[in-house]
Parts: C-alpha cells; structure tokens; sequence
C-alpha cells in the first residue's frame, strides 16, 4: 500500500504542470487559442475581475511591461472571471483605460480552475510549450520588479 | 534480498510509469486552501464561542485529451454552510475539436443566468452544483463569412442546501438545453430551456414540484457598441400536499438588458432588469416557496459590487422575484493619471400593496399601476437606490490617491405599520493613500467615513462609522495590516462600539501563503451575487493557508 502511494506521489510530483489548451472570446467577440499564442512567445494568463481592486493595480503594472517587451514576442491577456452580473463592464473598463493587449472571457471559471487558481489575483506564466514556469497568487506594491525580472528570464530562455 | 529486490521493481517501475507518462502528455495541477479560525461570535444574548476547521484540495490531472479532477474535504466544522468529509468534488471531462463532454460534479451558466446560472460561493456557504453529465459543442463553420455554433446539452442532480438554514436541503433532477448561433459577426441569438422537478422542504413536509423555463436572448456587437437582451419565462407546476391541498401552475417572468459603449478614454454601461419569477403579495414570499426563483437561477443583479469595508455594509439582498431596476456605471480616463469611475443604481418592487381586510386579518390587495417596468423610489415600493463617484490619481511614480462619496438608500416597507418600515440611509467618503518606497516596500492608508440613518434604532436613528486601514508590505512575501474601526451607535446588535485586528501574511513562494490574523471583526452582510447572508460579529484567531502547486 505504501509503495503505490509512493509511485503515485513520485508520477504526480514528476509531472510537469500546465493545463490543456483552451479557446475562450475576447471582448470583440474574436475567438482567441491559447497553443496559437504560445507560438509568438512566453504567454503571462492574469486571472481578474472588474470588481477586484488589486487586479487592476496589477493590470496597471502588466500593461506596462507589455508594452516594452510585446516586440520580443512577449504576450499579456487578462483572462475575465467576471460572472454574468459584471461581465458587461469588462469591455468599458478596458477600452476606457486605452489598454491594448488581449482581454478574454472566462465567465464559468473553468480555465481559472484548470489552473489550480482560488482567489484573484491569480496568474501564470507560460513558456512556449505550455508548461507553468511561474504561478501568483494575489499582488502587493513592488511586486512589479519581480514579474519584470521573471518575464525578462521567460523571453531569454525562449530566444535560447 | 527480498527487500533490495522490492526496492529495485519499485524504482523500475518508477521510472517505467513516469517514462509512460512523459510520452501520453499528463499534466497536472494541484492547489488546497486550509482555514482554521477559533474565538467568540458575538450575537444578542451574548457571546458564544466559534470554531472552524476546513480542509480543501483540489487535484486535476490532464491526460492527453482527457481531465480527471477530484476534491478532498474536510471540514470539522465549516464556518459557513454545510460542512463535508471525504471526496466532494469528482469529475472527468474529454475534449476533442468542437466537442466538450464532462461526467461528474460542474457547474454551468446559460447566457445571463435568468435560465441557469450554478456557483459556488464559500465565504456565504452557496453552492448549487450539478452531479450529473454535460455535452458541449462549439464550432465555427466558413472560412470566409464565419458563422458561430454553440449548444449545451446537461442533465443531473443538485442538492441545495440553504444558506440561512443549513438543515433545509432542496433536491433537483435537472435537465437542460442551450443552443446559440452567430450567422454573422455582427450578432447572436440564442435560446435555452431547462425543466427541472424539485422536492422542496417546508417544516416537515416534502412539496414537490415540476418547473419549467424558457429563455431567448439577442446580442449585438458593432465596434465599440454591444447590446445585449434577454427574456425568460418559468412555469411552476404543484403537486399537491398537505400544506398546498390545491393543484397550482403559476408563471413567472424575467428580462435584463444591457448597453454598453467604450470609446477612447471613456466607456459607459447601462444595464435593466425586470425580474417578476414570483409576482405575489408580500405574505407569500419567502425562501420555502415553491414558486419562489430557483436557486440555480442567478440573473445579474444590477448593482454595484463594493470592496472596502464601508461600503459594503449597508448591501442589498436582490429579489429575483419581484424586482425592477437599473444600474449605469461610467468609467472615464482623461489622461493617464487620472481615472474616473462613477456609478448609479436603483432597483424596487414592481407594486404597492394595501391591506383590504377591516378586520384583524390582514389581506393584501395590489395597486396595479402603468409603468410597472420602472422602479420607484416610493418608500411603498422598498426602493434601493446608491450613487457612487471615485477618482484615483497618480500623482507621480511612487505616489497614488484615491478620493470618492457614495450615497445610499435601502426601505424594507411594512404595509401594515409603515412607521415601522426599515429605511437607512448612509452617505460614505472613501479615501486611500498608497506610497511605494525603495523599490519594493509599500505603505497603503485607507480611511473610511460613514454618516448612517436607521429608522429601527430606538433612540439616536443618526450615527458615525469610521474605518481605519494600514497595510505595509514588502514584494515579494510580506504585508502586515490593522484594521481599525469605530461606531457611536448605541444600538450596534453586538453591543460594542470598537473593533481592532491585526493581520500578517507571508508568502512562501509567489503562490504559497500563510495569513495569521487576531482581533475582532464587526460582521455584518456578506453578499454574492446579489444573495446574503447575516455574519456575526467575531473576535478571535485565523489562520488561511493558500497553496498552488503549478
């Protein structure tokens, strides 16, 4: 008995974490693939909703780093968890603030789950096979040097 | 020897497995959440202790085309709801090209939600899942001119237990359809019927009933321009018991509707609901009604979703039986410094009532009146109407504020003795203040004041709320926190005046979190999705562990 937990603890921890590929619409009604956008660069997925105060002062910082590294093929989509009583704000809320990387829904939660993710704010990042290298949970000023170091690492381990 | 050659066919097989599995492609994902709490709840005869154990894991293991999930629970007791051992969650799902197919626990929304709309929400003890099967199809046909295809097909059981009463449970076997088409870009239509028969506890007895629900919506989307509307309509059949001796089919209604706008630097939302599920007099509401809306049915609730503390005090139980109103929120960005965002809503009941007996019973009679499909703001129609306005400014790099005022009303109308209608009234101005120091230290000041009226209070019906928030913090893993907050209400129902908590919380790795708190805590509504539920007032010791093993 405990040699098959062993073998199933070791099969588990010796897995490489990711979740399967997924199609969800982004707020132009554009059916938007995950493994599609896996092919231009590492994938940063930031799970938010329009009622989640920290979400959007980390949308703020991500913006920012999108817009320095998006030539290097570095891709940013905030994945919605907003469900249908706050859904409809999502694209005013975007468009109002100029933003310009991918925003898609994910009204039922089911790709936020897929990843194991609770509370928002929560995020990974993807290389370019789909493995997690990085997983967040929540966010706290400052913490934007880190996802800039960690996204500046994921874009030079893809160019080698 | 035995042993040395044991340990060597486990290594083997070891390796043999995990070799097998590399080249199938598994993946997985794990997360847990443990929470432990113990102290005092404070409600009117005194205080009593709490306590709460709640173990949590979430396990899915992605295998080819294949997804097994499962959940562990333990709790010895939960804080909120009904509490469960062992596995609580199993489910196995296949997704090939259009098609999605899942047996096992899920939960599922159809359009807005007027038809279905099943969730969890753990800090108010809510869940309505499914234990049943799903089949999704979704494609897109057409290279050229693209047209849309999506259509969902479930059937399964739901054991709803309610969040005021744990030990009322409502069983469903439900059935449902969902179909809907995009023929062009511009535009999609879709249609979903759901049949659902239910056993419903009232005191002792079981009612049971069959209900079914129609729905169609129409969606349009134009550039910067999306619109959106939904209609639905319920019938409930009664078989009938000892409590309901007659056979009954009443139907119920429901529409929502929402515009949105969101040009450069502005956007705007308006949204309406006309929900009538359960259009009776006021003595035959309640949450034990077999006509009442049923708990899988969650349509949007049309008011603003606050996240501080104040704010979110005086919130609205939304009746999805009896309810029409609108909620329009504008954000606006002039430059980059500067945000906007301003909210207004007001929501009511769709009819007056008065008693027509002139005895001592009471019967109530409607006042039908000809523009039912907009709320009032009439204290005889319990209106609830809020307006708030914030605007944040960066006022350099290290350096934000953020100012705002919110108004609020909230009438719960008593036909019989309208002096003794609850009406509050509260005016908040929410401040905060953030500055970040050396690149990685944070310091955040939140302030809250609040001006309340409340029609019950006996004596002084005007008091002042303050709220007082610190929070330091150091990327990457620490923030510690107090929170502060003061009443002069004399009638505060757990009869103290100040509350005082202290919170730190430490992260492991970037998604591995530990959060201690010790204090008190004022309690109050808790809300999701326009449902509430009372939480007392607690004083005691928390501890939340978070982990995700990505």
């Amino acid at each position: 008995m405990n040699k098959i937990t062993l073998v199933i603890f070791v099969i588990l921890f010796s897995l490489k974490s990711a979740a399967q590929d997924f199609t969800l619409d982004d707020i132009n009604g554009n059916q938007v693939r995950l493994s599609e956008l896996l092919k231009k660069g590492p994938v940063f997925l930031q799970f938010w909703a329009t009622w989640c105060v920290p979400c959007k002062e980390e949308m703020k910082v991500l913006n920012q780093i999108y817009n320095k590294y998006r030539d290097s093929g570095f891709v940013y989509v905030a994945v919605s968890i907003d469900d249908q009583k706050t859904v409809s704000k999502v694209k005013p809320f975007i468009e109002s603030r100029g933003y310009e990387f991918i925003t898609v829904y994910d009204t039922d939660k089911s790709v936020f789950s897929s990843y194991g993710g609770q509370d928002p704010p929560f995020s990974v990042l993807l290389d370019t096979k789909g493995n997690v290298i990085k997983s967040y949970s929540g966010y706290i000023q400052g913490d934007d040097v880190k996802l800039e170091n960690d996204i500046l690492n994921a874009i030079q381990m893809n160019r080698q | 020897m035995t042993s040395i050659s044991n340990t060597y066919l486990t290594v083997v097989l070891l390796l043999c497995t995990v070799n097998l599995f590399s080249q199938i492609n598994v993946k997985v994902s794990a997360s847990n959440q443990f929470r432990f709490g113990t102290g005092k709840e404070n409600i009117l005869s005194g205080d009593i202790s709490k306590k709460y154990f709640e173990e949590l894991g979430d396990l899915r293991l992605f295998i080819n085309d294949f997804q097994l999930g499962a959940r562990f629970e333990y709790d010895d007791p939960i804080e909120f709801g009904k509490g469960k051992k062992g596995m609580s969650r199993r489910f196995i799902e296949f997704r090939k090209e259009a098609f999605l197919t899942r047996a096992g626990n899920f939960y599922e929304i159809f359009a807005k939600g007027l038809t279905l709309n099943s969730f969890e929400s753990r800090p108010i003890g809510f869940n309505t899942e499914f234990d049943g099967a799903r089949i999704n199809y979704r494609h897109t046909f057409g290279k050229k001119n693209k047209v849309r295809v999506n259509a969902t097909v479930l059937g399964g059981g739901m054991d709803y237990t309610d969040i005021n009463d744990t030990s009322r449970t409502e069983n469903y076997s439900i059935r449902a359809a969902n179909f809907g088409i995009s023929p062009v870009s511009l535009f999609n239509i879709g249609f979903s019927y759901l049949f659902a028969n239910g056993k419903i506890p009232t005191g002792n007895i079981l009612t049971e009933i069959d209900a079914e629900i129609y729905e169609a919506n129409f969606g349009f989307n134009w550039k910067s321009l999306d619109m959106f509307i939904s209609y639905a309509n319920k019938v409930t059949i009664l078989h009938p018991n000892q409590v309901y001796t007659k056979s009954e089919a009443p139907r119920g209604d429901g529409a929502y509707a929402s515009v949105s706008f969101a040009g450069s630097k502005f956007g705007v939302n308006v949204e309406y609901k006309n929900y009538r599920f359960n259009l009776v007099t006021p003595d035959k509401r309640g949450a034990t009604s077999p006509f009442k809306p049923l708990p899988f049915q969650n349509a949007p609730s049309c008011i603003k979703v606050y996240s501080t503390t104040l704010l979110s005090r005086f919130p609205h139980n939304v009746d999805f039986g009896d309810e029409v109103g609108f909620q329009t929120d504008v954000f606006y960005s002039p430059y980059d410094r500067l945000t906007v965002n301003l909210n207004a809503s007001l929501s009511s009941r769709h009819y007056d009532y008065y008693d027509s007996d002139t005895t001592v019973l009471t019967r109530y009679q409607r006042i039908d009146r000809k523009y039912s499909f907009l709320p009032s703001v009439k204290n005889e129609f319990s209106p609830y109407w809020e307006f708030f306005v914030e605007a944040e400014y960066q006022l350099n790099k290290n350096m934000k504020a953020k100012l705002g005022f919110a108004r609020k009303t909230s009438v719960l109308y008593s036909i019989v003795d309208p002096s003794s209608s609850d009406i509050i009234r509260a005016v908040t101005i929410p401040a905060e203040f953030q500055y970040q120091f050396g690149r990685i230290y944070g310091i955040k000041l939140t302030t809250e004041f609040q001006r309340a009226f409340n029609s019950l209070r006996s004596d002084e019906k005007h008091y002042n709320s303050q709220y007082t928030s610190l929070v330091l913090s150091r990327s990457p893993d620490v923030i510690v926190a107090g929170n502060f907050e003061f009443t002069d209400d004399e009638e505060d129902p757990s009869g103290k005046k100040f509350w005082a908590n202290g919170e730190l919380t430490y992260k492991f790795s970037s998604s591995n979190i530990i959060t201690l708190s010790y204090g008190s805590e004022r309690g109050g509504l808790k809300c999701s999705s326009g449902i509430c539920r009372y939480v007392n007032p607690f004083n005691g010791f928390r501890l939340t562990l978070v982990n995700n093993f990505n």
